[in-house]
């Protein structure tokens, strides 16, 4: 099956050589001001008329005979633009157009490699032509999992849905919405995308070299940027996949000023839940699936004012019902995010910018757990967050960004214990901290070459002691062709702690702000990075070294439920270093990109292990991911990914001890130390195929897909499973859970035009 | 870890209890109990109750030596049983002290058709001293007449220790408990040594 597999993927990549006897070109119309996708413009090859329309990406491809040959963009919205091809371009490349009410230049900006050396990689940039790229898994678009391919970034186990960012937890890692913080917005398991990809415009991960107006997380931030609604033509989208359904619309209010944008998204796995039950509650020994279930929107809205102010609005909300009952317990967990953003900016001019954020963000966790009392868990954090950012460009060679923040939140935790009508235990807190300051660097442009950054920022936090957490950020920075560098020094604090057990996200976490029982956490971090770009080939190696401080986790046998969590907790220290490589080849059709990243990530705590240090759940020493994708035809693009890991570190039983309770004597594991054994390697392949089609009406879109197309089990949980002979003897069998089998998956998906 | 494991009982040992002045010898003999159906390897019937502590010091046939200490506990007493709904209410009294107002239940039920035995733990030491309910989850069928309830009053250490055994062995079986150390007071072993006071009643129906 291997075989034949390979041998289909093999022809497919020779017939689109075949294919190829013209030259094609390719690229994105974007418009210059929104960086929305220019849909149904027309390009025309000026000598032979041959002509084409851009698609709902704004992606376009077109034969061309010869060179030099003049193409003639043109759309009723926009400016007619023609540019002349002096040769073939080496790949895709993106086109800006200026609309008619603007008098901005269009601009060509050619896909060169040369040109990634103005940033070396220390942080990653997905705009929405490469999002809509991203291999598509069972829930669709998934930009958190697309980013745990990437080097530096790791997960700790199959199962595990979130970010792991040099060696720390995914607590440390700052996700916000259009500038506003977001809690907790994972599904279970992963199974399904964080976010709903139509929405996105932009998204940016700093790994490092943080720009000062980022800061209250230790380890990364991830900005995810919704785009603008449309301001000229209507839309509706319709999805359908197997676990997932989508809907979009969007419109102007007034044209060309005033647009609206609403989505909506339901999961349905209980729906197979519920065909489980059907087939099977009449076996012997049958115990029900999970019922599982959860929907999110947006709206968005965004208006051009008078005197060239732009406002953008955004709400978002998700919910995630879960209900677990087979016979031995019943487990119920629901967990929501709402979170509200308003955004004033203001170009005044080519050197000066401004913008106003200002948002709230609320998140909720009720979880009820029964296996014999009940155990209820509610978790809520409530936050306000403002935040005015100014960049200025000054003549000196001299880039000055300056800020200043407030931000309030609201953490309120209760764990309660009852049997029957009792309250037996109970622990509960309610703490308001607010968190406000300012924040300045300038870039410097020492000479051609070399660029020289340096700020800070200044936090100042209630409740704690009364003292300025300061973040200096340094960098240097040389760009050159083909190679460029950077090295950057920061420091980080972090004022809540994410308490999270195991070795995978779950809802449950516990948000514990910082006070007087509980210090802010503090890193300090040093990067280099080196990038290359030679031909078709990029290269970039990245090395760094990190100190932590303030580091929380639960003490053995800690229990928050009876008194305040903060004496469940214990604190130590960390570190985290490594060296992350990659390798990309594109050259089109195809794009060939290898990862790999060594982490080695280590925490030491005098209450833990008897104060020997440990890896962390996180630590993944090896991570190798290689991806490829292949635009087959103009409609069909395919993409493989196959990834290879170190095994997840758990706790295992050091041995057995027997208990006589009565009538039977019971094994029992015995304990003595934390994450003491790392699992097996973890390693899988997956496939889709999208077919694309513009109709009249609008468009449509079908995605065929593989998931672990070799059915390889990854452990995400061990056990010992203990077996008795007919000798009588007891013997101990290590055995393992793994989540997903292979799995086909499919989506379809219909736009229409009004 | 993988591999034939063995329930070994250790013979030959010198185990005492010493309370207040007083060391008292328990001797080796081997038996169950009629009602808990509990193992035991070592057993004396004289010990003191008018103390405040206990201590255990074991040593073996290879001069290993194990010891531990615990207080002594109040008496229990079931004040009255009742059943209601799908519980059956054991009502007793928790003390001044609430290091002793945890209890262990355990229920037995004789009948030939339905013979089982049922045990749980309950924290009671939230509540303040008095009076106090317990709902103990009981499902009557035709066959069951009567049912045995014992209520042992156990200290914290105890309770401790029953709790963490059910995590451990939890944590072998679900990825989503946290696996934890098995709790105890002895010093040089695992396991527990502790006072715990019994009061026995029959429900008939």
């Amino acid at each position: 099956m291997k075989r034949y597999t390979f041998l289909i993927f093999f022809l497919l990549i020779i017939s689109a050589e075949i294919c190829k006897g013209q030259t094609q070109i390719r690229g994105y119309l974007l418009d210059s001001v929104s960086l929305h996708p220019v849909i149904n413009a027309s390009i025309i090859v000026k000598s032979d008329n041959t002509f084409t329309i851009t698609d709902s990406t704004g992606y376009f491809s077109i034969n061309v005979n010869r060179f030099p040959e003049t193409i003639q963009i043109s759309h009723v919205a926009y400016n007619q633009f023609e540019y002349v091809f002096k040769e073939v371009p080496e790949s895709a490349f993106t086109i800006y157009l200026s609309t008619k009410d603007e008098q901005l230049e269009t601009v060509v900006f050619v896909y060169n490699r040369e040109k990634e050396n103005e940033q070396p990689l220390k942080k990653i940039d997905w705009g929405i032509s490469e999002i809509q790229k991203l291999s598509s898994g069972i829930g669709g678009i998934d930009i958190i999992r697309s980013l745990q391919t990437q080097p530096g970034i790791q997960k700790s186990s199959e199962i595990n849905a979130s970010l792991n960012v040099r060696g720390s937890g995914h607590g440390s890692n700052k996700i916000s919405l259009n500038g506003i913080t977001i809690f907790n917005s994972y599904h279970l398991l992963g199974i399904a995308p964080m976010f709903n990809s139509d929405v996105i415009n932009n998204i940016t991960l700093y790994k490092s070299g943080f720009p000062t107006d980022k800061d209250g997380y230790l380890s990364s931030f991830l900005d995810v940027e919704l785009r603008k609604p449309s301001s000229d033509e209507k839309n509706i989208r319709f999805e359908l996949g197997n676990l997932t359904t989508k809907f979009l619309y969007e419109s102007p209010l007034v044209k060309d000023k005033v647009s609206v944008l609403f989505t909506a998204r339901y999961a349905f796995f209980d729906l197979y839940g519920n065909i489980y039950k059907k087939i099977n509650e009449k076996k012997k020994d049958f115990v029900p699936l999970p019922k599982y279930k959860f929907y999110d929107g947006n709206l968005i809205v965004n208006a051009k004012l008078p005197k060239n102010y732009n406002l953008f609005f955004s709400f978002f909300s998700n919910s995630d019902n879960f209900l677990y009952s087979p016979s031995t317990l019943d487990l119920k967990c629901k967990w929501t995010n709402n979170l509200g953003s308003v955004s004033i900016s203001k170009m005044f001019s080519d050197n000066l910018f401004f913008r106003l954020n200002s948002g709230i963000t609320q998140y909720s966790f009720n979880g009820e757990y029964n296996p014999s009392s009940i155990i209820n868990r509610k978790n809520n954090i409530t936050g306000i967050e403002n935040q005015v950012y100014i960049s200025y460009k000054t003549i000196y060679k001299i880039d000055i960004k300056a800020g200043a923040f407030i931000n309030s939140g609201k953490y309120y935790l209760k764990n309660e214990e009852k049997y029957s009508y009792y309250s037996l235990r109970q622990a509960s807190f309610n703490v308001n901290s607010y968190c406000f300051g300012v924040f300045a660097d300038a870039d410097w442009k020492l000479s051609n070459h070399f660029s020289l950054l340096g700020g800070s920022r200044l936090n100042f936090y209630y409740p704690w002691r009364k003292k300025v957490y300061s973040s200096p950020r340094i960098q240097l920075t040389y760009k050159g062709k083909p190679a460029g560098i950077n090295i950057s020094f920061d420091q980080t604090w972090q004022f809540n702690n994410l308490i999270a057990p195991l070795g995978f996200n779950i809802p449950a976490d516990l948000w514990l702000p910082a006070d007087k029982d509980i210090p802010p956490q503090q890193a300090r971090q040093i990067a280099f990075h080196l990038t290359q770009s030679i031909k078709f080939f990029e290269t970039y190696l990245g090395v760094f070294y990190k100190e932590m401080k303030n580091q929380a986790e639960l003490k053995d046998g800690a229990e928050i439920i009876e008194i305040a969590p903060a004496q469940e907790i214990t604190f130590g220290s960390g570190k985290a270093y490594g060296i992350e490589a990659s390798l990309i080849y594109r050259k089109s059709p195809l794009d060939i990109e290898l990862y790999y990243t060594y982490s080695k990530s280590i925490r030491k705590f005098e209450e833990i292990n008897n104060g020997k240090s440990f890896a962390p759940v996180y630590d993944v020493p090896h991570k190798l991911d290689i991806l490829l994708s292949v635009d087959i035809t103009k409609n069909i693009s395919s993409g493989v990914s196959w990834f290879w890991s170190s095994g997840p570190i758990t706790t295992m039983p050091t041995g057995y001890i027997f208990i006589n309770h009565g009538s039977e004597t019971n094994p029992y594991p015995v304990y003595t130390e934390r994450n003491n054994f790392r699992m097996p390697d973890t390693h899988r392949l997956d496939v889709s195929v999208t077919f694309s089609k513009t109709h009249k009406w609008g468009g449509s879109q079908l995605t065929l897909g593989l998931y672990n197309v070799y059915n390889q089990t990854n452990a995400y949980f061990l056990y010992f499973k203990l077996e008795e002979n007919e000798r009588e003897e007891t013997t101990v069998i290590p055995q393992q859970l793994g989540i997903f089998p292979f799995v086909p998956f499919f989506s379809y998906m219909v736009k229409f035009k009004l | 870890m993988q591999g034939p494991v063995v329930y070994d009982l250790i013979w030959n040992a010198s185990v005492k209890v010493i309370c207040n002045e007083d060391t008292v010898r328990l001797r080796n003999i081997i038996y169950t109990d009629n009602i808990s159906d509990y193992l035991y390897n070592y057993r004396n019937d004289e010990l003191a109750n008018f103390t405040s502590k206990y201590k255990l010091q074991i040593v073996t046939s290879t001069f290993d030596t194990i010891i531990a200490e615990t207080d002594n506990i109040p008496d229990v007493n079931i004040d009255s049983l009742r059943i209601s709904n799908s519980f059956i209410n054991i009502f007793t009294a928790n003390t001044d002290n609430a290091n002793n107002n945890y209890y262990l239940v355990r229920l037995i039920n004789f009948s030939e058709e339905n013979k089982s035995k049922k045990q749980l733990i309950f924290n009671c030491s939230g509540l303040s001293s008095g009076r106090v309910k317990i709902d103990f989850p009981f499902e009557k069928d035709n066959s069951t007449d009567s049912v045995y309830v014992n209520l042992y009053r156990i200290n914290k250490e105890a309770f401790n220790y029953h709790t963490s055994l059910e995590k451990a062995y939890a944590a072998n079986h679900d990825p989503f408990t946290i696996p934890c150390l098995i709790e105890g007071n002895i010093s040089n072993g695992l396991g527990i040594f502790t006072c715990c006071s019994l009061d026995t009643c029959i429900l008939k129906f």
